[in-house]
């Protein structure tokens, strides 16, 4: 892997991964 | 013009893997369904639609989070290895299992009226600025599109034809896929059902994927640290802390890696990017006296960096030298395929302590 590549990894996580629980946080409040 | 006609290069290891993942699916689908028909018997009974659509969803949903899991944790333990060499014919599985959830729900919910049940499934409901009653059906279209494409071109043949690092990025898409899936979960199954089990579940996936993705990757990044001696060898370490038949790896001031494999009482020095697609061979193994790359198991001979025949990938490789029990390795490269004598290490003395 080169060192584009593991940066991408690395940095994609760190921004869907908080994004994700952000948005099932967002999704469980809007409950009907 | 033509295009020649590559075969899936079967071996004994991918038809266990493929029989295992099979396996462990009908088990998985066989006691979701009993253990449906257990929970919600008599008045609450469940139809048998309902049920393998619950199935087949849950299943393919944990199949691309185990996935997902099988890179990072490969880099964190060499165990996953032998689970990472074959991740396609899981990710393929993924899309068939999902493409079942897909086609049992678009046929029960939207198969029985006048319009087409894809028109229907996109067109009717718009309610676009709900959250609850938003059409999460979108997302589970969105992440079954990016499970198709990756499906398709999960051959050697398309990887060969888009060329590696397309390829690649065209198979980072399961990372949106991802999103997309917790997404049509989160306005799907959890505004329709309030099981607390959704959230918890989705939560614990998105929690373990980025903490194993986050851990992997700064761990790698930690070990960029760059020791140059100011004369054209690089600092690789002590003999004894390359792992016998692995290799440590070492970055290079102008970027790029080189991985300083240990087999035999000998070290030979290759680039660390496979030739296929990049993939870490230093995290790989020497097996049968070839360098074997986690990813594919492409192989290479340490000494020229040659794959065996017939295959013809070539790797750029090192100068070595031992002094006082410590590694160096040349700043430049030879040209792929260059043969380098290895260096003996019962040759060397105090080379092992």
């Amino acid at each position: 892997m080169t060192r584009t590549q593991r940066a991408w990894h690395l940095w994609t996580w760190r921004l869907i991964a908080p994004l994700a629980l952000a948005y099932i946080v967002i999704a469980l409040l809007a409950r009907r | 013009m033509g295009h020649r006609y590559w075969h899936i290069q079967w071996t004994p290891y991918k038809k266990r893997y493929d029989a295992a993942v099979a396996v462990c699916l009908v088990a998985y689908l066989a006691v979701f369904y009993l253990a449906s028909r257990l929970v919600w018997g008599g008045a609450h009974q469940l139809s048998d639609e309902i049920i393998l659509m619950r199935a087949t969803a849950t299943a393919a949903a944990l199949m691309l989070h185990i996935a997902l899991s099988l890179g990072p944790l490969a880099r964190l333990d060499r165990r996953f290895l032998p689970l990472l060499y074959n991740r396609r014919h899981l990710g393929v599985a993924t899309f068939v299992v999902a493409a079942a959830h897909g086609a049992i729900a678009i046929g029960y919910y939207h198969g029985f009226g006048t319009v087409n049940p894809l028109l229907s499934l996109v067109t009717s409901n718009t309610q676009i600025r709900s959250i609850s009653s938003f059409p999460f059906e979108w997302f589970g279209v969105l992440a079954l599109v990016i499970l198709l494409v990756m499906a398709f071109t999960s051959h050697d043949f398309w990887l060969e034809k888009l060329s590696s690092p397309l390829w690649k990025r065209l198979h980072m898409l399961v990372y949106i896929a991802w999103l997309a899936v917790v997404v049509h979960v989160a306005l799907g199954a959890m505004q329709s059902e309030h099981s607390i089990m959704y959230p918890v579940l989705l939560g614990v996936g998105a929690v373990w994927l980025g903490a194993i993705h986050i851990l992997a990757g700064t761990r790698e990044a930690r070990r960029e640290v760059i020791r140059p001696r100011g004369d054209g060898w690089i600092d690789v370490g002590r003999v004894e802390e390359i792992p016998d038949a692995g290799a440590a790896t070492v970055s290079l001031p102008g970027g790029g890696r080189v991985a300083v494999f240990r087999y035999d009482d000998k070290l030979s020095a290759v680039t660390d990017a496979c030739a296929h697609q990049g993939g870490p061979l230093g995290e790989g193994r020497i097996v049968d006296g070839c360098i074997t790359c986690p990813w594919h198991g492409f192989t290479y001979r340490p000494q020229d960096g040659c794959a065996p025949a017939p295959f013809t990938e070539k790797l750029a490789t090192y100068a070595l030298r031992v002094e006082a029990g410590r590694v160096y390795v040349s700043d430049s490269p030879f040209a792929p395929g260059t043969p380098v004598e290895p260096v003996q290490l019962q040759e060397v003395p105090h080379a092992v302590a």
